[in-house]
Order: C-alpha cells, then sequence, then structure tokens
C-alpha cells in the first residue's frame, strides 16, 4: 500500500497545475515536456527574435495555455545560442496587484546584470555608476560595491523591499516623478552595452495586472513598456487588453500585436462551410502525448486509455485544465483504493469540476453559454464575456474566425440548468 | 458525493499532495471559520500528518506572505483561513490574490485556505486566474458536522470539540422583589422563606453551582437605612451559601428601594424625549433624584463593592463584564426607579433611550458573548415615548433581560427584525408566606445560545423550597425546565467607532470626487458624473462612513487632508474614555513620559473594541501617525504638528528653544525588514533633527499584523550621529 502511496504521490507530482519542465532539468527541458503544443506559435517568436534585435513582441493567451512554459523554452533556446535571456519573474519580484513600470524595469536590470556576470559580458563601468547612484539615492547613502552581481543583489532586495510596502513603492514612484535617473535610462544603458550579445528581455507575470491597471499600462500611457528600450524583448499581457477595442494601437509599439493570442490546443477544427465543428486529430494527439509524457516514467499502465480520452474532452484543450482533472482522478483513484486510474474517476473529477462552476455560476451567464452553444460565436466586448472566457467557462479558438466551444463540464451544468 | 467523503478526499489530497498545492475549504458564513478551521486541523493530524495553523490572516496578507509562513513552520501541511471584512477589503483581498496568484508556488507544502461562502463566491468573481491555481475546492459543513465527520474519520475528540454538544452553562440564581422590613410581627415569616432560601441553596450548590446571581429590585420595602441593614445580612448569607463572590452578584433598584420621603420634593416625571435626554446625558441633572437611593447605594456598595453602578450608573457605567469559564458576560444594570414615587408610576418612568443605547454599545465594545440586562419594571410602565425605543435597544443589545416588580413569573423569547432576547420576570422572593414566592435558577449556554429556566417555589415545610412545576406545566420530560433560544444578535458599535464615522465623512468630504469615484466603483454604486451636484454624493459619502472599520476604506482616502479628522476623533475618544495627566514641554523629559502616555492610549484603544484592533494595525502609515498624533495632543500641552506625507509628528514651534522641540517618526515595519526599518528611520531622525534644531527625537514603530505579545517598549537608542533618542515598539 506504502508503495501505491508513493506512485500516487509522484503522479500527483507530475500533474500539478503550476507545471515547470524546466525547473531542476539542467540544460533542457524537462522528459515530461512536449514541444509539440506551440509548434507554430514557438517557430513563430523565435524568429521573429531571430530576424529583429530590437523585436518587441507581445503573448497573451488563457491562464493554463502555456505561455510561460512557451517562454521559459524560448529562453532556454536563446541562450543555447550564446544570447544573454533575462527571463523576469515579475510575480515572484513585485508586487503585481500594484506593479508600476518602474518595478519593472528595476526587475529587468537586475536580471540582465547577473545574466551578464554569469555569461561573462562586461558591463562598462559608467552604466555601473549609474545603477550604483540610483541605489545610493533609494538607499540613503548605502555603498554598493562596483560589479554586477553586487548591484542586482542590492536591486533585487530593494524591490523586495518595495514589494512589501505601500509607502516605499509611493516613494519609489514619487522620486520618478522629480525626476533623476529614470530606471528605463538604466535598463537601456546595461542593454546597449550587452548589445553585441543581442540581449532579449522577458517579462513573465505582466499578464496578472489586475484588468484596470493593464488598460491603463498598456493602452492609457503613452510611454508603452519596454517600447523604448533597445533590444528585444518579449511581454506576456492580459488577455483583457486583447479584447479591448483599443487594441489595436498597439500594433504600432508592438510587431506581433496582430497575432499576440497563444491559442489553446484545438480539440475541434472549425468546418465554416457547415458553421460546425470537428474534431481535430492533431490536438487530441498532442494533449494524449502531454499526459503520456507525464506518466509513462512512473507507470505507463496506470492510466487507462480511456481516461485520458476523457479528460482530455473534460479539460476542453486547456493544458492546465487537465492536468487539474488528471490530478483529481488521482485523487479520486486513490481514496477507492484503485490500483489504476479509470474512467470513472476522470467522471467523478469532472461532476467536481461542474459542481464548481456551479458554485460560480451567475445568471448572467445563461444567455451567452446558450449563444455559444448554438452558434460559436460571441460578441467579445462583453463583460459577462470576458469574465466566462478568463474563468475558462468557455475555450477559444482562433482559425481565421473567431468561434468558440464549451468545456465538457460547463456543457453539462447548462444542460442540468435547462433541465431544472 | 457525501460531506465525509467530501472530507475523506479533502485528506487524501493533502497527503498525496507534493510540494506547494492550495486547497479552498468553504464554510457557510464567518462565524463558523476559527471553528471549522481548528477542527480540519484535527481531521488533517489523524491522518496522521503533521498540520501548523496558520490562523486567521487578514486582507492584506495574501500568497506572498502565507508563502512565508509556511516555510517558518515546518510541517507536512498549512491550514489558515482569512475573512476579509467590508466591501472595501474584499474587493483589494481579491485583488491581491488574483495578482499574488503565482506566489503559491513559493508555499513549503499542501495549504488549506478556509474561507466562507461569501468570500468565495467574491474571490470567483474577482480572481478568476487565482481560481484557476487552486488545485481544488471543498465545501465543508456546519461546524457540529464537520466535529462528528471527523471523528468518524478517526480524528480524536479535541478537548473543545468534545464539549461542544454539552457547553458548561453559566449558572444563575434570578431573584426580585424581597421586600425586607425589620418589622418584629413580620420577622418571623420573613426569616422563614428566605432563611428557607438561603439554606436550600446551600443545599444545592454541589448539583448546580452558581456563578452569578442577579436581584432585580425592591430589596427592601420603603428605602430606609434601617431595611437595608437586613438587606446586608441576606446577601452576606446568600454569598455564603452559594460560594459568588461580591463582584458577580449584580442588583438594581425597585420602586420600594426608593426614599419617598425624599422623592416628594422632586421632579414627578419627564414630559418630553429632549428632558430625558439632558436627564442621562447630564449628571447634575441626576443629582436631586439621586439622593432617593441614598440608603440603597450605601448598602448595597458596602455589600458588593465600591463603585459599583448597581443601577445608579448609566450608559457605559451601568456596563460591568465578568468572565465566567472563557466566556464574556456583560451585565447592564439599569434603573427604572428613578421617577418611582407612588402607586401611580405606571407610564411615568423613564430608562432613558440614551442610557441603553450607550449601555448596548459598551457591550459591543467590550466584545461580549452573552449580555444581561436588569431593570426592575416591566415596558409598560416606561413613559410612552420611549418604550418602543427601549425595547428595539434592547432587542439589538441584549441576550437576556431579567426584571420583577409584578410578583408574577413570565418568560418569553422575543425574536424581532434587531436580534431579541429572553424576557424573564421572577415571582416575589418574598411577599409573606400566605402568598407564592419564587425565583429563577438559571443556565446561560453563550456559545449554543440559550437560556434554561429552573423555577422554584416556596412551599411550608421541612424542605420549604421545591421546583415549580407550575411554571413550564408541559415541559414535565425535562424537569419541567424550559428552554429559550436566544436570537443572534448584531450590535452596534460604541465610541471609537463613532468618533470614527464622523472622521470618515469629514475625510470623504475633503477628499474630493476622485476619490469618492473609486469608493464608488469598488463598492459597485453607480457614480454620479463629474459635474454632479453635492446631493448626488450623498448616498456614497453615507455608505463610505459605515465603512470606517474596513481599512480599505483609509487607504483609498489616504494622503488626503483626512489625517486631520481622525487625529480629532482619536483626541475626542481619548478626552472621553482615557483620562490622564497632562504634560508640558517644559519638563525635561516630557517627551519619554508623553510617548508613555500615548503608549498606554494605544493599548486602550487595541483592547476594547476587536474590530478596533484589526482597524488600527492595517492602517496605513500616515493614518497611523493621525491616530498618534491624536493620542498626544490629548496629553501634551504645546503646539503638536502632524505631516502625514512623511508620517512625521513635530513637538514645538520654530520659535521656541531647542529643549522644547522634538521630533517623531512613525513607521510600520514588517517582520523581516524591521531592522532595515530602525536603521533607516533613525537617520531620517537625524536629518530631521539637524534640519528644525529640535533637541529630541522618537521613532514609533508598529508591526504589521498583530498586536505584539510582548508589552510595550520604550527604549534609548543612539542614532547614526550619536544623538540619544527613543524608540518604542507599539
Amino acid at each position: 500500500m506504502s508503495d501505491q502511496r508513493a506512485k500516487f504521490r509522484e503522479l500527483m507530482g507530475v500533474f500539478d497545475p503550476i507545471y515547470r519542465p524546466h525547473e531542476g532539468a539542467g540544460d533542457g527541458p524537462g522528459r515530461s515536456f512536449v514541444p509539440e503544443a506551440h509548434q507554430d506559435y514557438r517557430s513563430q517568436l523565435e524568429a521573429a527574435l531571430d530576424l529583429n534585435d530590437n523585436a518587441k513582441l507581445l503573448v497573451a493567451g488563457q491562464p493554463g495555455c502555456g505561455k510561460t512554459t512557451l517562454l521559459l523554452g524560448v529562453a532556454q533556446k536563446l541562450r543555447g545560442e550564446g544570447r544573454i535571456v533575462a527571463f523576469v519573474d515579475l510575480e515572484a519580484q513585485t508586487a503585481v496587484q500594484d506593479l508600476g513600470t518602474v518595478e519593472m524595469y528595476l526587475a529587468a536590470t537586475a536580471e540582465l546584470l547577473s545574466e551578464a556576470q554569469a555569461a561573462t559580458a562586461p558591463v562598462s563601468a559608467p552604466t555601473l555608476d549609474a545603477c550604483r547612484g540610483w541605489l545610493a539615492r533609494v538607499r540613503d547613502g548605502d555603498e554598493v560595491a562596483p560589479n554586477p552581481h553586487d548591484i542586482a543583489t542590492a536591486l533585487r532586495r530593494h524591490l523586495s523591499a518595495v514589494r512589501e510596502s505601500r509607502a516605499l513603492r509611493d516613494e519609489l514612484r514619487a522620486l520618478l516623478r522629480q525626476g533623476g535617473d529614470d530606471p528605463l535610462r538604466l535598463l537601456s544603458r546595461v542593454l546597449d552595452d550587452l548589445a553585441q550579445r543581442r540581449p532579449v528581455v522577458l517579462l513573465d507575470g505582466l499578464d496578472k495586472l489586475p484588468p484596470g491597471q493593464a488598460l491603463e499600462v498598456f493602452l492609457n500611457e503613452k510611454r508603452k513598456p519596454m517600447a523604448e528600450a533597445p533590444g528585444a524583448a518579449v511581454l506576456t499581457i492580459p488577455l483583457s487588453v486583447v479584447y479591448e477595442p483599443t487594441f489595436n494601437v498597439l500594433s504600432e509599439r508592438y510587431n506581433n500585436a496582430d497575432s499576440a493570442v497563444l491559442p489553446a490546443v484545438r480539440l475541434y477544427e472549425f468546418d465554416p462551410a457547415k458553421r460546425t465543428r470537428v474534431p481535430s486529430e492533431k490536438g487530441a494527439l498532442i494533449l494524449r502525448r502531454i499526459v503520456e509524457a507525464r506518466v509513462d516514467p512512473i507507470d505507463p499502465n496506470v492510466v487507462m486509455p480511456e481516461t485520458i480520452d476523457r479528460a482530455i474532452a473534460g479539460s476542453g484543450g486547456n493544458i492546465r485544465e487537465l492536468a487539474r482533472l488528471m490530478q483529481a482522478s488521482v485523487v479520486k483513484a486513490y481514496v477507492r483504493r484503485g490500483g489504476f486510474i479509470e474512467p470513472q474517476d476522470v467522471e467523478a473529477a469532472i461532476a467536481d469540476q461542474r459542481e464548481s462552476f456551479r458554485r460560480a455560476y451567475d445568471p448572467r451567464f445563461l444567455p451567452v453559454l446558450k449563444r455559444v452553444r448554438d452558434e460559436y460565436q460571441l460578441n467579445e466586448s462583453d463583460e459577462v464575456v470576458k469574465q466566462l472566457l478568463y474563468g475558462l467557462w468557455v475555450i477559444e479558438y482562433r482559425n481565421g474566425i473567431a468561434w468558440y466551444s464549451l468545456p465538457t463540464p460547463v456543457e453539462q451544468l447548462l444542460r442540468q440548468l435547462e433541465r431544472a | 458525493m457525501s460531506a465525509e467523503a467530501r472530507l475523506e478526499e479533502l485528506r487524501a489530497r493533502v497527503s498525496l499532495a507534493r510540494g506547494a498545492t492550495l486547497l479552498l475549504a468553504v464554510v457557510a458564513n464567518d462565524a463558523a471559520l476559527d471553528e471549522s478551521r481548528r477542527l480540519l486541523c484535527d481531521l488533517l493530524r489523524a491522518a496522521p500528518l503533521s498540520v501548523v495553523d496558520l490562523g486567521a490572516q487578514g486582507y492584506e496578507s495574501g500568497p506572498g506572505r502565507w508563502a512565508e509562513l509556511t516555510r517558518g513552520a515546518a510541517a507536512d501541511a498549512f491550514v489558515l483561513s482569512a475573512a476579509p471584512k467590508g466591501p472595501l477589503s474584499v474587493s483589494a483581498f481579491t485583488r491581491l490574490l488574483n495578482a499574488e496568484r503565482e506566489l503559491l508556488r513559493g508555499l513549503a507544502g499542501p495549504t488549506v485556505l478556509v474561507v466562507s461562502a461569501q468570500t468565495e463566491k467574491a474571490l470567483r468573481q474577482g480572481a478568476p486566474d487565482f481560481f484557476t491555481w487552486l488545485a481544488q475546492t471543498y465545501a465543508l459543513p456546519e461546524p457540529e458536522a464537520l466535529s462528528s465527520s471527523a471523528q468518524k474519520l478517526g480524528a480524536a475528540p479535541a478537548a473543545a470539540a468534545a464539549d461542544a454538544p454539552a457547553e458548561e452553562p453559566i449558572r444563575f440564581l434570578h431573584l426580585s422583589d424581597v421586600h425586607l422590613r425589620p418589622d418584629r410581627v413580620k420577622r418571623y415569616d420573613q426569616d422563614r422563606v428566605l432563611g428557607g432560601l438561603v439554606e436550600f441553596l446551600r443545599r444545592d450548590r454541589e448539583s448546580f453551582p452558581l456563578d452569578l446571581v442577579f436581584i432585580t429590585g425592591d430589596l427592601a420595602q420603603s428605602g430606609r437605612a434601617d431595611e437595608y441593614a437586613l438587606v446586608a445580612d441576606l446577601l452576606r448569607e446568600l454569598l455564603d451559601a452559594t460560594g459568588v463572590p461580591p463582584e458577580r452578584t449584580f442588583a438594581v433598584p425597585g420602586n420600594h428601594d426608593v426614599d419617598r420621603g425624599v422623592g416628594r420634593w422632586l421632579l414627578r416625571t419627564l414630559s418630553r424625549d429632549e428632558e430625558s435626554i439632558a436627564f442621562f446625558e447630564d449628571e447634575q441633572s441626576r443629582a436631586f433624584h439621586a439622593q432617593k437611593f441614598e440608603a440603597y447605594g450605601k448598602a448595597l456598595r458596602g455589600a458588593l463593592g465600591d463603585g459599583r453602578p448597581l443601577g445608579l450608573g448609566v450608559g457605559e457605567g451601568a456596563v460591568e463584564t465578568v468572565e465566567v469559564r472563557g466566556a464574556k458576560v456583560a451585565v447592564a444594570s439599569l434603573n427604572s426607579a428613578w421617577f418611582c414615587q407612588g402607586d401611580d408610576d405606571q407610564g411615568k418612568l423613564w430608562l432613558g433611550e440614551a442610557n441603553v443605547d450607550r449601555a448596548a454599545q459598551r457591550v459591543h465594545d467590550e466584545g461580549a458573548a452573552f449580555a444581561v440586562a436588569l431593570m426592575h419594571h416591566p415596558f409598560d410602565y416606561l413613559h410612552e415615548d420611549e418604550r418602543e425605543n427601549v425595547e428595539r435597544y434592547l432587542e439589538r443589545g441584549f441576550d437576556l433581560v431579567l426584571r420583577g416588580h409584578l410578583h408574577k413569573d413570565k418568560a418569553r423569547a422575543v425574536l424581532s427584525a434587531r436580534g431579541g432576547f429572553v424576557e424573564v420576570a421572577a415571582p416575589a422572593a418574598y411577599q409573606g408566606s400566605q402568598w407564592p414566592n419564587g425565583c429563577f435558577l438559571g443556565e446561560i449556554r453563550p456559545r449554543q445560545r440559550t437560556v434554561r429556566l429552573r423555577p422554584y417555589a416556596y412551599a411550608s415545610g421541612a424542605d420549604p423550597w421545591v421546583l415549580d412545576t407550575k411554571v413550564f406545566p408541559d415541559d414535565a420530560h425535562d424537569g419541567h425546565c424550559h428552554t429559550y433560544p436566544v436570537a443572534e444578535k448584531r450590535r452596534w458599535a460604541g465610541s471609537f467607532t463613532r468618533h470614527l464615522q464622523r472622521a470618515a465623512r469629514e475625510a470623504l468630504r475633503s477628499a474630493g470626487p476622485e476619490v469618492q469615484r473609486e469608493i464608488a466603483s469598488q463598492i459597485g454604486l453607480a457614480a454620479p458624473s463629474a459635474g454632479a451636484s453635492v446631493e448626488h454624493w450623498r448616498p456614497i459619502t453615507r455608505y463610505a462612513s459605515s465603512l470606517v472599520d474596513d481599512p480599505a476604506f483609509w487607504w483609498i482616502v489616504r494622503a488626503n487632508p483626512s489625517a486631520n479628522a481622525l487625529a480629532h476623533a482619536v483626541r475626542d475618544w481619548s478626552a472621553k474614555t482615557f483620562s490622564k495627566r497632562r504634560i508640558t514641554t517644559s519638563d525635561p523629559h516630557f517627551l519619554e513620559h508623553a510617548l508613555w502616555e500615548v503608549a498606554q492610549g494605544f493599548t486602550e484603544l487595541t483592547k476594547g473594541e476587536r474590530s478596533v484592533r484589526r482597524f488600527l494595525y492595517q492602517l496605513p502609515e500616515e493614518h497611523l501617525g493621525s491616530v498618534l498624533h491624536g493620542l498626544l495632543i490629548s496629553v501634551l500641552d504645546g503646539p503638536v504638528s502632524d505631516d502625514p506625507f512623511s508620517s512625521k509628528i513635530v513637538v514645538g514651534t520654530d520659535g521656541e528653544p531647542a529643549t522644547r522641540r522634538a521630533v517623531i517618526g512613525v513607521r510600520k515595519t514588517t517582520l523581516s525588514f524591521k531592522h532595515m526599518w530602525v536603521k533607516k528611520g533613525l537617520a531620517w531622525l537625524d536629518q530631521q533633527l539637524d534640519a528644525s534644531g529640535g533637541a529630541y527625537g522618537a521613532l514609533v514603530l508598529l508591526g504589521d499584523s498583530q498586536p505584539r505579545k510582548k508589552p510595550t517598549q520604550l527604549e534609548h537608542v543612539k542614532t547614526p550621529a550619536g544623538r540619544d533618542v527613543l524608540l518604542l515598539h507599539l
């Protein structure tokens, strides 16, 4: 039994919705990583970064569709090419619910300095002095040694203090308003110094900005984040920005605004002639690979094949949702004291998922959900629609024209609601 | 899925989880939160897992903070709860969780977050991303069902859980209308009945150990001193027989406790509400009427304790609290006999609306689990102008109303829109053995919210006091006792909160439309257009001022001229509630003394209303400065000014000598960065003192979440420039 528990515990680990294949995996991604998932999009992104050293790219997508995984993969590939890549996890370093561009730039500067040090790329003395001067000002005269590592550490320490305290955040912004060295200028100087190594800044976590603030930072603000910095950059942005009617103005400042949305793995293809959907072999195959790649090293037989198909249908094509359903099924099987993950476990997990949707159900959702089912089409700017798209009630596909589909648990819930 | 299956699954999930995992456990309401969290810990411990209960977290504590907490404690699993109160805090909480969800990765192990269904709903709407990161949501049953399910699943019955079904009651005796007189003929009869009662209570002490004694008036016959000698004797015997200490014995005067000889010359009654307010608010106007109770007061205070209100205090002064086995019980001794004079009292008596209202607020402020009001007369003896309102205040504030006067038992549970109470009228304990004499023994269960009554009556014979089966004839199955449910209360906040509300209104008025618009948008009210008149803003101002104990409110109105309003609210509160010595700046140690007083005042503030405590620890720094400023101006003579933008308080003005001037910095600190704050703060003090030329400096530090366990500390430290300054940890 304890053997069984160890196996199930391992399964819980690989189906963790918080998926990080690159963590502790050395050079390449872990064995469970399935590169096919976003192959097309990924090659586009890599091509754009390869052809244009000043490319400014955006990536949006549903929560759990694989944005961070994609960017981590890209970072690894670029590092392999000898480029300096700063992967900035803004959530870990800043107070994202109250994030200003200042913190964004400071975090990027710290990351770049560390990367430069690690890659033995020289940063000029005047640049380091500028960073030290800035730090001395905000830290009331505390001296920092003139090497990139110490400066990066001091910057991070200051950022973490800023994350903890609203007062410090306000102080930082007030400082900026009063003029003086702009953190964007510091970042630009570092990027200029590293120009030989074709630096790339990957800002992950910006998609967690609350919608109001995202609107402010990306659409209302004149100085778009990173747009004025030299070098290449990729920014994750919230899906809510994409649905704003003025989103197209970003296309002047960023190179890929029109293709910023990372699609979910398609479970169905849309047949525009018949206005119906047809199951997509390719999508199902990718998702099946994703499950198998994680299960096989543990015990290829522990998950029954029909089980995977049910879970894939239930996930609607969202990778994190799939992991979550599989994880819930593992718990169900364990509580049942079963030796295998059987279809009944997935059914029970989907039922739980449906109950969870029911708890969040708001009567305003009903007409929109009905419309999705009947027409596969939505008016995107509606507030309710945004809420549905963001809360994974509706899985979105873009295939020339936009159309939508409901995940299985939501469809079941809808049917129950209509019967009641 | 049955509740048990759900719990089993939750437990399996926690025990299978590897690394950071967050589960959401949803309970019906915030009231069940703490109990459920505790039971959940027991359930998980039975897995067996080592579990750390991280307690209730505030609205400013999100995944980042939780991760920090879990990393500081070694365990297999963690349980915590959160109950953001007020719409602004709820919206701040949901935004924080949504934004910080990736920090969930930092959790040291599987963690269960317990919230109410209401909070869950807000999270689902306001934090959809957070939900995509949650491993699973489980609905928990009510605490009782959870407790029994947990036991079925192997959790050891915890100490508190075990006595939850059999809550140890608080036992009381309710006596009324004793009418003692030194008349020789009466004496034998009187002794036979009351002596019998004392004997009965002595014998009953083993099986029914009393915690509290309530006497609702008419202890004497005509309010004369010789009668009170007997009253004092009776009280002594009673307390000796029951073992109840004097401070747990409560009494109010009745119409027979009034010395009518004195009252003959006094105002018979009040005719208007305004007069009533004046009478009960102004001590001077009661001075003459208080003389009628001179003998009563002297005797009772002699027997039960000097300075006790015993019906002679009004408002908050009428309320006393006692702690019985961990439950805080508030007792308001309300005097319905101020205007008693003859047999035509009906409709002429005043309890005072203001009096009852303020008493009820004090009950709220004390955070009492159960509140008892004592009075002598039934409600229809009160003046018709106040009768209804007094009842309503009692419905909102009190759980049990005990009275007497009619020499007839009566008990009923009142359930109203404001809550309600159990009203118990005791029969006369002694009105002559030829008439019925009786009393009530009762059991209060604050957690179950019930009151159980056992009626006793005098019957002549060897064992004269017996269970009175006629009072509850239908309750033979329960030994002729009856259990009344007590309605849940929504008490109104008192003193400090009221001052705060005024400050909030002022703050909003001066903050201008942007702030008002922000508040309107966060609480989902339609904001009027920019040019709208003041009239259109009024509903928002009014609504927002009810949000004062929602700390997020102060974050929104911060950096506005609201600081003064807050300082004045604190000063007004301080002047009324917390009297202390005045300190002048000519005293060479004025800063040290003043800060010490400020610390006392702050402690006083935080130990009163629970909501206030939470509020103070979550205030932004600049408002905290205002609170301390308010406390400072109430103790220090001399100009004190507050600069909210740099969280700085300045004592003295430029023209004064340096030794009469000081600079005080106020800093909120987080645990992890405390010494950084101190270091920065001391350097800042040097700068400030250099610039202003003051001789003294101090730094006040306040933690960000909980009141310190350690006592307040005031220490001397050196600044980088070598100045000796004070450091106060609150």
